[in-house]
Order: C-alpha cells, then structure tokens, then sequence
C-alpha cells in the first residue's frame, strides 16, 4: 500500500462554512447565492477575500457564476476551477482543494456550489432536469428516443435501478420508505430543513407514485441556494475560530456501465470502490464509521451505497433501513439533517454541509452521540458517478 | 412532449426503425455489439472491444428479455397519448440494452420477460420509437 495517501491524510481541514438562504428563495441569481455563500464562510472562519488563493465553482441546472472571484475582490488565485461530477462534485471538489493545500499549491482554498433552478411560480414555470425546457434545445439522437419512450429524467431512471434491486434482493417499498421517515425524523431538529413534519411508512406508501415503484417521499426536492467551504493545512486550521473538521480520507468510484449484458446497474455501485479507497487513506474501517451523510437523490441512493461501502450485506440496504439504524434512535446517524429528501437539495454539498455542522459538534438537537468518523458521499447521474469523504474533529484517527 | 428527433450520428438507427426494424452498433471488425447509447450520452464512435473506429449501425433480430422497468402514470401514452406510459431496459439477444416503451399491462411484467419490438410512431409525433410486446402473444394482440 502506498504510504503517502497516508501521510496526506489529515493535513488539510474544512474550516469554513456559509450556508444561503435556501429553498424557495426567488430573486435572486445563481451569481447572488454564490458571493453571498463565499462571505458567509470566510466570516464563519474570521477569514477575508485576500486571504483565498484559491477557488473551485460547481453549479446545478442554473448557468455558471463566473463573475464570483471578481465580485469578492479576489486576486492573483493560484487555482480557479470549475467542477462537475454531477452529483458527486461536492467530494470531487474537497478533494481537489485539499490536494492542492496538501501539496502546497495553494493554502486557502474556497469551494462553492450555487444553483437557483427554481423560478417563482408567480412567474410560471418549474425546476426540470427533462431537456427542452424554457431556454433549452430539444434533445435529438439517442437521449430524445429516451425521452420520447417516457423515460425523461432520472425519476424514471432511478426507477428502473430500484426495481432491478427490488427483483434481485427482495427489497420492498416500505423499506425504501423507511429511509425517508428516518430522514424526516432527524429534519425536525433542523432549523432550516424544508419538511419537518414527521411522517410515516403509511404516508410513503400513500404518496402518489411518480415513477413506479418511486413514490413522490422517496423523491428529494429541488431548491435555489449556496454553500460554500474553506478548505486550509491542519497547521493553519488551529490558529482559526471554529473546530477543524480534518479531511482524513477520500476516494471515488464510477463504474462505467455497459449497458450490456454483465451491467450491474442498479445492483451495484462506485461506492464499493470509492468507500474502500478512502477509507484506507484515512486508516478506518467501517466499523469506526460514527455517522454517516449519504447524498439522497432518491431513498434508494442512500440504501444501495450505505451496502455498497459495507454498513450492511450487499442487498441488505432495505431491511437495514427498516431497521430503524439511520434515525435518531439508530446504531448509524444518517442525514442527521433530514438530507435531500426533507432538508434541502444543493446537489453533494447538503450531506457535506452537515458532516461539517455535526463534525463541529455544532447540531444542536439533531447532534449525533458520536462524531469521530463521519463518511460523506457523493452520487451523480444515473449512479454514475460517486466519491467520497472521510472527515473527522480528530487529525488523525 | 418530448420527441424523438434523428440527428447526424444516429440517421442509421432511425432509418431501420422506419422500416421497423431494429439497429444498434456493431463493430465491423471483432463483430461485437454495442448498445445503442446511454442515459445521457450518444452513439460511441469507437468500438469499445477493440477500439476500432469500424462502428456502425446493423439490424437486431429485434428479441430480448425486459431488465427493468417502470411506468409514468402521467406520461402520455405513446399509443393514444392518454395519462401513462410503460418503459423498460430492454436485453436484446445480441447483448446490449436499450430503452424502449413496452406494449405490455404493468401486471404481466416481470424481470427476465421475452418480448420482441416493434416501431411506434407516437401520438405525440416525431421519429418511430422501440416499443415492445410480449414475444408470445401474436402481434396485434395487447
């Protein structure tokens, strides 16, 4: 094994965090989240614009922002990157920024995610990730056959990954349901969660089916918003106001798939390879796992990667969740925020906001017994992409 | 509505399926099959066996079995364009999978089911699209 994963591991720290205004929040550009979640972080952490050599932007469905870095009267960056992994930027970009701080190629670097595809309904109009929408060129070729057949967007094709996971292992729906009542739970001690009302396995089999088997509660939403990171050396970290949460290890997994006979979608996922991987820089194994923040597109994202990194059996992520392990009273902490699915939808940054939130010690009634190991992922795609983080208010485990 | 347009990678596709048939990618070279395309990307253009740029279009025998699948109840019907759709993964003989509508009742769909296509102009217009039935039930027959 390579020592020097091992020797990165540790060295850096997320030590900022800004968090927008988020949701249903009209009015404003992706541009206006953006500046306004870089501010919030870098006063999080007593920092200022001059201070950041560096800046890595990812964006959603809403354009980019790159107007970000002159508006905040930054200078001379050594790093200035955009981003995509789809879902699974939020890792692929801590992960960049730390390599950078860790080789000593930058030494402060902000990390922000913006998006702003919902529009006020009084000016018509809904989020979609279905092509041809206001502004948008119709798809052609293969991906407009796609769409044509009824398949438009990842509704329809998460739907067709859970049932293969539902006819090969026997998951059922109110397994799948039993992640977001679990998810709802932990939302109600989140000030800023969107859906806090907690809910049941009756209202998640009663919750109109938007693509079969999805019902509308295994669904996460769409919101408008910005969270940004400050990402610096563990040296520098300890001289700042708030706790470090040290970025121990990291990996990323994307399995490429076929689509031809030996494709194991929807049976399995980069989480296999990209969970190992990181855990092995971070000296952890699955059992040292305390908490963990897992990006909910869907109820069956979070229950095929907490049993791809290994929480459970391959095909055991449904009765692991019926279990009543992800909630508040449960053996593994899991969107202690209400996640995507109750919380808010900021693509990979909302399970890395709050692994950051509760590696502070910083959630209140929602704050998990044990933050030593707190594993975050990150999917994008159709599971096409995942990565993943490891972080921790200890340096070293 | 979303329509099926042909473009400039994929006139052999749309071409066999006005003649309703069925084409995906061959590699004229080591003879291997390839899908199609994938959630969001296009034809490959290279063959993904041999790396050969010998990649084209060749007729299906238009069987296979369903791998998945699901159904949009407010999806217009690309029959009647009435609220629902049925669609699908399908495995073709020759390996790959393609997306495709089924002409098949949610109720007699399970995993593994042997269907055959046919080409659907939808209600909605646009290009013919791959549809499947069930391969033991004469054509014709829902």
């Amino acid at each position: 094994m390579s020592t020097l994963e091992r020797e990165i591991s540790g060295l850096t720290a997320i030590v900022g965090l800004g968090i927008t205004d988020v949701g249903k929040v009209y009015g404003r550009t992706v541009s206006d989240f953006a500046v306004d979640a870089v501010q919030k972080a870098l006063s999080d952490c007593g920092l200022t614009p001059s201070d950041v050599d560096g800046i890595v932007t990812s964006y959603g469905m809403s354009g980019s922002f790159a107007d970000v870095s002159a508006s905040l009267g930054m200078r001379d960056l050594r790093l200035n990157v955009n981003m995509s992994a789809a879902g699974a930027t939020a890792s692929a970009a801590i992960q960049y920024a730390a390599s950078a701080v860790a080789a000593g190629t930058a030494s402060c670097v902000v990390y922000v995610h913006a998006d702003a595809p919902l529009v006020d309904p009084a000016a018509r109009s809904s989020a979609s990730y279905t092509s041809g929408g206001p502004g948008q060129a119709p798809a052609t070729g293969m991906r407009s056959v796609r769409e044509a057949v009824g398949q438009t967007g990842p509704n329809a094709l998460y739907a067709m990954a859970a049932r293969r996971h539902m006819d090969r292992y026997g998951t059922t729906s109110e397994q799948l349901g039993a992640v977001a009542v679990s998810q709802r739970e932990w939302a109600a001690g989140n000030p800023i969660a969107r859906f806090r009302e907690p809910i049941t396995i009756e209202d998640h089999q009663q919750s109109r089916i938007v693509c079969d088997p999805l019902h509308l509660l295994d669904c996460c939403m769409v919101s408008n918003g910005g969270i940004a990171f400050i990402v610096t050396s563990a040296e520098r970290a300890k001289d700042l106001p708030q706790p470090p949460v040290y970025v121990l290890g990291w990996g990323q997994g994307h399995p490429v798939y076929s689509m031809t006979a030996d494709c194991e979608f929807g049976l399995r996922t980069g989480a296999v390879q990209s969970g190992a991987t990181a855990m092995r820089m971070a000296g952890v194994s699955i059992d040292d796992v305390d908490q963990a923040q897992i990006y909910d597109c869907y109820t069956f994202t979070v229950a095929i990667t907490l049993e791809d990194y290994g929480f459970c059996a391959k095909g055991e992520g449904g009765p692991f969740a019926a279990s009543g392990a992800l909630g508040p009273m449960g053996s593994l902490p899991t969107n202690t925020g209400g996640g995507q699915l109750s919380g808010y939808y900021l693509w990979g940054t909302t399970p890395l906001s709050e692994a950051v939130i509760q590696g502070r010690g910083q959630g209140g009634s929602r704050q998990a017994a044990r933050n030593n190991v707190i594993m975050v992922s990150g999917n994008g795609g159709i599971l096409d992409y995942h990565g993943t983080l490891i972080l921790s208010p200890h340096r070293k485990f | 509505m979303p329509t099926a347009r042909r473009d400039q990678r994929t006139t052999g596709y749309f071409d066999a399926l006005a003649e309703g048939r069925l084409a995906i990618l061959r590699c004229r070279g080591c003879q291997i099959w390839s899908p199609p395309g994938g959630f969001f990307s296009n034809p490959m253009i290279r063959c993904p066996g041999c790396g050969s740029a010998d990649i084209g279009w060749e007729l299906t025998q238009g069987t296979g079995r369903i791998v998945t699948w699901t159904h949009d109840p407010t999806f217009p019907s690309i029959v009647d364009g009435s609220p629902g759709q049925t669609s699908a993964l399908v495995e073709l003989a020759e390996g790959p999978w393609v997306f495709a509508a089924l002409l098949i009742e949610p109720e007699q769909i399970v995993q593994g089911l042997p269907v055959f296509v046919e080409a659907v102009t939808p209600a909605a217009g646009g290009e013919s699209v791959p549809a499947f039935r069930t391969a033991d039930l004469p054509k014709g027959e829902r």
